[in-house]
This record gives structure tokens, C-alpha cells and sequence, in this order.
């Protein structure tokens, strides 16, 4: 390959740039199964190969009902979200009624509230429900969100009204418009709001440490954050790192599987075609 | 098989009334075409039957049943819109299969309409495509299979061949004919091509601003206009129009032109008053370049500034009064423009109209 000095100056830039990304994940992989003694002289190379962390991580914390908890948590908040969040994208989108720009304008006026600002009213709201330490505290204030509507809504707003008009005359009802007409036509934005929604909830560790205290019902991330720093690995750097990767593993999977998807549908939300 | 009534129908959107109350009876297996400019509300009207567009005061019935609040499923009405609308993610055929799916009917009853209906519409080979797959005429005849293979009391059309090619359109017109004929259903049929309405309808209504101008069979609105709207729209290029006044003498009435050149007799049906400005219309094709076959002729003459070859025959354009006109013509008449030429009218071909009302005087 013939590079001219602009375009390898180009490359040296972005080759260094994804390796800064990079290299923290690999150096985590590879001290979660470098012996204990090691970790500190590791720089590149493998410094020997133990399974070690990981058993101790097991016997430890109960990670396994952790992970469960997790997917339940995030599958159940990314399915509400998915159906609710484009049952609002849809009337936001594709009917007329008053108010309704009123209303789009106050839900995208959320986005921009920080979490922190309704963390306590929110929990005030958890503790009246009697909700604290059940899961439910977790998936039902996630079962909609206003970045999915936003998202959904745009992409109903590129679908012609008279395709929802063939449906209605070939006997649709709205539901049946929304999820067996038009999602199909939509799928790179479901996907986008599946990984994202999926991965906020999975890697969400403030909302779960406010209102989750019960060991049995904490999700990996308040588990393995817990765990960490809260002296139970016993400052050893292995174990801690183990469930580093254990809780990153996952997301990294999906991302390696649907990154094609990602990309093209944040290429495409917002431009009409 | 029904008709179809409106009984004062109206819609507004918001303060602004986009159709003016409207009375009329479509009648069971009749083709009647909506055609106006863009704007006019023809397209609204459609929707309104289909129960797409709610209507603000009025009734719309089917077959004596008044469909209001009828959601669009339970109307028995299919529609064919202007972009195909078919629904990208699935076959021609599962397209067509789709309403009567919905409707529970069982597989062997829907492969069965499915396939006659593909049969009518020779489109057998396309059934296992997707519609990104097909061109424009394929999408529409799809389309137009979706709705029959529902059988429908009411068959909508909103301006189906607007996206073709001039070619493809006018073998789809003929095709939409035979199929009217073949099927005897109510069609009702949107369009703004005057083509498209004189050849396919029944019966045409002709819409301007929401309000309906005439509604008549195509040759009685090309014979004899209501208005100088539907004189002007329906005909092509436009009828030419005259300004003058009414000059009554005696128990005789006459138009006479502005400069008072042009004098001819006409019947005045509506009582106006000696004075009253009138404009008088002339189609391009009833001004001739020889007088033989005309009984009582007005001669005069222009100079052609500009002319359009069509093949056979043409039109001369030229001005009088700082207006354009135009004449048809044989292309052999045709020759280099600008030229000096002598047109004779024929004076039972000439319409006139009360120039404040618009409406029709002789």
C-alpha cells in the first residue's frame, strides 16, 4: 500500500487514538488472569496465566444472582421501552390532537434535567410505592424513556401518513399499525434504542445503590462496585479486575454483534430520506 | 356494489373551511372522477368517504347507511393512494393478503382472491417480490390488487397515476376502464388531469377553493360550462375568453367586445340588465382558418406570434386586448411565426358568462 505522508500521519493519529481506548480494556483482561504478584509488572506481555480471580470472585459475592438480576432488570426496561417508547414516538409523530407539540417540547425538556436533580424525589416516590429493595424499583421508572420517543418519533416522521392510511383501510388498529406495520420499517432505530437503553441499564450503578440493599437483589454493577470498595476483595487487584471484566463482557459481546447497526441508524436518525 | 351520498357535507381545518357544504349522490357502479387544481379540496372529499379525514357538520352515507363515525375498516371501502403506499417489508402477495388476513380469513380463500385478482392484473410473476424491487407501474397494479381482492362496496382512487410516466399512464387509464367495466363497483376516482376525468368518468365533479362548480357528465361541462372556471379548466390549451358587455335592444340581446368591434346575438336566460359586463369564451378549436363548414362565422384577424407543434395538427397563440388566444390548427398552417391570418368563429360554439357571477347566461 502506497501512503502518502498525509495519509499515514492520519493513520499513526487514529491508530494511537483507538489504542488509548484499547489498551485499558486489554490490560484488564489480561491482569484478571495474571497471578497476583504479577499485575504490577504488567505492561504488554502476559505474565503468567491463573483462573484464580475468577474462582475467588465466585466464592466471595454472589455474582451469579447479580448477573441475573441484571438481565432481568435490563431485558425487562429495554422491552418496556422499546413498546412504550414507540407507542409515544407514534402519537407524538403520526397524530393530531392538542397540545401535542406542548408535549414533545416538555418530554425533550427532561433530557436535559441531570439525573441527580430527580434522584430524590424519586426515591421519596419509591418509598411511598414501598418499592425499595424489590426489582420493581428498578424496571418500572425504566420502562420509558424520553430519548427513545424522541428517536422513535423521528423515525415515524419519515414514514409516508398514506402507508398508515392502507393500514387503517385494511383494517389496522393502532397497535397493529405500530408494531406490525411500521416497526419492520424501522429496525436500525429499535436497535439503536435496544443497545442503548440495555447498556444505560446495565451499567447503571447510582439508582440500584439508592433503593437495592439486600445482597440477593443487587445487579452486578452495585455488586462488583460494592465489592471493589468496599474492602470485600481485600485489596487484592485480581479478583477486583475478574468482575471488572465479568460485568464488561456482555456489552462488549453485543456491541462486536450490532455495531453495524449502530452505526448506520445513528448515521440516519434525524435525516429524512 | 353502493352509492355513495353526501348531505351537506363541510370540513374545516382549524377557522379555514376547506370544503363547502356539498350535496351529492354517487350512484351504485358509477365511475365518478373529482378533478379541480391542486388545493381544492378533491383529495379531502376522498379521504372523508374513506373516513381518513373527519368531516366537521354533515352526513356521508354508504349505501343508506350513515358512515360518520365509522372507522375506515368497517366502511367496506379499499383505496388506492398516489405513492403505491404498499408495506415495504412485505411480498406483492402478502401485501395483498394483508386486510383480508386481518379480517380471519383462511389461507385457501385468500391464496384463492389473491391469485385472481394477480390473474386480472397479469401480475402472476410478481407476487413473491418486495416492492423495492418493482417499477412505478408494477407498485401501482399491486396496489390496485390490494383493493380488489377485497371486494369492496367502494373503490377510492387518490390520483393512482400521478407518479407514472405519460406513456405507462395512459396504459393504465385503459386498464382502469376495462377494470370498472369488468368489476360494476362505485369508483370513485381523484385526479388533477382533465385527461384522466374525460375519458374515465361516469360523471365528473369539478372542485375549485372547496366549493363543488359543476358536477355533469364529461361532454355536457366541455359543452356546456357552468361557469367560466369549469369553462376554462376542463379543455386544453384553455378556452379563450372575451371581455364585452350586454347590449339589449328591443326584445334582442347581443355581447359586444370592449372596442365594439364584435357584435353577436346571444339568449339571455338570467334577465340581466342592458350594460352588464359579460366575457365571452371560445374554444381554441371552434376559431377555424376556413369558414366552409360553419353556418353564421365571424371573421377576423391576427398575428400569430407563437406556435406549438403537436404533429398532425398545433395551436397558434396571438394577442388581442393585451390577452393571449389560441387556435388549433393543421400543422400544414403552421408555418414559421409571426404571420398575418384570418380566423372565422363559429357563433353557436361561443359561450358567454356574467363577468361579476361567473356563471353561465346563454
Amino acid at each position: 500500500m502506497n501512503l502518502g505522508p498525509k495519509k499515514f500521519l492520519l493513520y499513526a493519529i487514529l491508530i494511537i487514538a483507538s489504542l488509548t481506548f484499547l489498551y485499558p480494556f486489554y490490560w484488564m483482561i489480561l491482569a484478571s488472569v495474571t497471578p497476583e504478584e504479577n499485575i504490577g509488572k504488567l505492561v504488554f506481555s502476559p505474565q503468567g496465566l491463573t483462573l484464580s480471580h475468577y474462582k475467588d470472585m465466585i466464592v466471595k459475592i454472589p455474582i451469579w444472582s447479580a448477573l441475573f438480576n441484571s438481565v432481568l432488570v435490563a431485558s425487562l426496561s429495554t422491552f418496556g421501552v422499546l413498546v412504550f417508547g414507540s407507542m409515544t414516538g407514534y402519537a407524538l409523530a403520526k397524530m393530531r390532537f392538542k397540545g401535542r407539540n406542548l408535549l414533545f417540547f416538555a418530554i425533550i425538556f427532561t433530557m436535559t434535567l441531570p439525573f441527580q436533580i430527580t434522584l430524590i424525589p424519586n426515591y421519596i416516590l419509591m418509598v411511598n410505592f414501598k418499592w425499595v429493595d424489590t426489582l420493581t424499583a428498578l424496571i418500572v421508572p425504566a420502562l420509558n424513556s424520553a430519548f427513545a420517543i424522541l428517536l422513535f418519533r423521528q423515525a415515524f416522521m419519515t414514514i409516508p401518513d398514506d402507508l398508515i392510511h392502507a393500514a387503517k383501510v385494511d383494517g389496522c388498529g393502532e397497535l397493529r399499525i405500530i408494531f406490525q406495520v411500521l416497526w419492520p420499517n424501522i429496525i436500525p432505530s429499535i436497535i439503536t434504542v435496544a443497545i442503548l437503553t440495555f447498556m444505560t441499564s446495565w451499567n447503571d450503578v447510582l439508582w440500584p445503590l439508592i433503593v437495592i440493599r439486600e445482597e440477593g437483589l443487587m445487579t452486578m454493577p452495585q455488586l462488583v462496585t460494592l465489592f471493589a470498595v468496599g474492602g470485600r476483595a481485600e485489596a487484592q487487584l485480581g479478583v477486583k479486575l475478574a468482575s471488572a471484566v465479568l460485568l464488561a463482557l456482555p456489552i462488549i459481546i453485543a456491541f462486536i454483534f450490532l455495531q453495524k447497526y449502530f452505526i448506520q441508524s445513528m448515521a440516519s436518525s434525524g435525516i429524512k430520506t | 356494489m353502493a352509492k355513495v351520498v353526501f348531505e351537506e357535507v363541510a370540513k374545516k381545518f382549524g377557522k379555514v373551511e376547506v370544503i363547502k357544504p356539498v350535496n351529492l349522490e354517487i350512484k351504485d357502479k358509477e365511475f365518478l372522477v373529482l378533478v379541480g387544481p391542486s388545493g381544492c379540496g378533491k383529495s379531502t372529499m376522498l379521504r372523508m368517504i374513506a373516513g381518513l379525514e373527519e368531516i366537521t357538520s354533515g352526513l356521508i352515507k354508504i349505501d343508506d347507511k350513515i358512515v360518520n363515525d365509522l372507522p375506515p375498516k368497517d366502511r367496506d371501502i379499499a383505496i388506492v393512494f398516489q405513492n403505491y403506499a404498499l408495506y415495504p417489508h412485505m411480498t406483492a402477495y402478502e401485501n395483498m393478503a394483508f386486510g383480508l388476513k386481518i379480517r380471519k380469513m383462511s389461507k385457501s380463500v385468500i391464496h384463492q382472491k389473491v391469485s385472481e385478482a394477480a390473474r386480472i392484473l397479469e401480475i402472476e410473476d410478481l407476487l413473491d417480490r418486495k416492492p423495492k424491487a418493482m417499477s412505478g407501474g408494477q407498485r401501482q397494479r399491486i396496489a390496485i390488487g390490494r383493493a380488489i381482492v377485497r371486494d369492496p362496496k367502494v373503490f377510492l382512487f387518490d390520483e393512482p397515476l400521478s407518479n407514472l410516466d405519460a406513456q405507462l399512464r395512459g396504459q393504465m387509464r385503459l386498464e382502469i376502464a376495462s377494470l370498472h367495466k369488468r368489476l360494476k363497483t362505485t369508483i370513485v376516482y381523484v385526479t388533477h388531469d382533465q385527461v384522466e376525468a374525460m375519458t374515465l368518468g361516469d360523471r365528473i365533479v369539478v372542485l375549485n377553493k372547496g366549493i363543488v362548480q359543476q358536477v355533469d357528465t364529461p361532454q355536457q361541462l366541455y359543452k356546456h360550462p357552468a361557469n367560466i372556471f369549469v369553462a376554462g379548466f376542463i379543455g386544453s390549451p384553455k378556452m379563450n375568453f372575451l371581455e364585452g358587455i350586454l347590449v339589449v335592444e328591443k326584445e334582442h340581446c347581443f355581447f359586444q367586445d370592449l372596442d365594439g368591434v364584435v357584435r353577436v346575438p346571444i339568449e339571455n336566460k338570467t334577465g340581466l340588465v342592458n350594460g352588464h359586463k359579460i366575457t365571452c369564451g371560445v374554444r381554441p378549436e371552434h376559431i377555424f382558418s376556413d369558414p366552409s363548414k360553419i353556418k353564421t362565422t365571424i371573421k377576423f384577424s391576427a398575428k400569430v406570434t407563437w406556435v406549438e407543434l403537436l404533429g398532425h395538427d398545433g395551436f397558434a397563440f396571438f394577442e388581442i386586448g393585451g390577452k393571449q388566444h389560441s387556435v388549433r390548427l393543421y400543422a400544414e398552417e403552421l408555418s414559421n411565426p409571426p404571420f398575418e391570418k384570418a380566423f372565422f368563429l363559429d357563433i353557436e360554439k361561443l359561450h358567454f358568462f356574467d363577468s361579476e357571477s361567473g356563471m353561465a347566461v346563454d
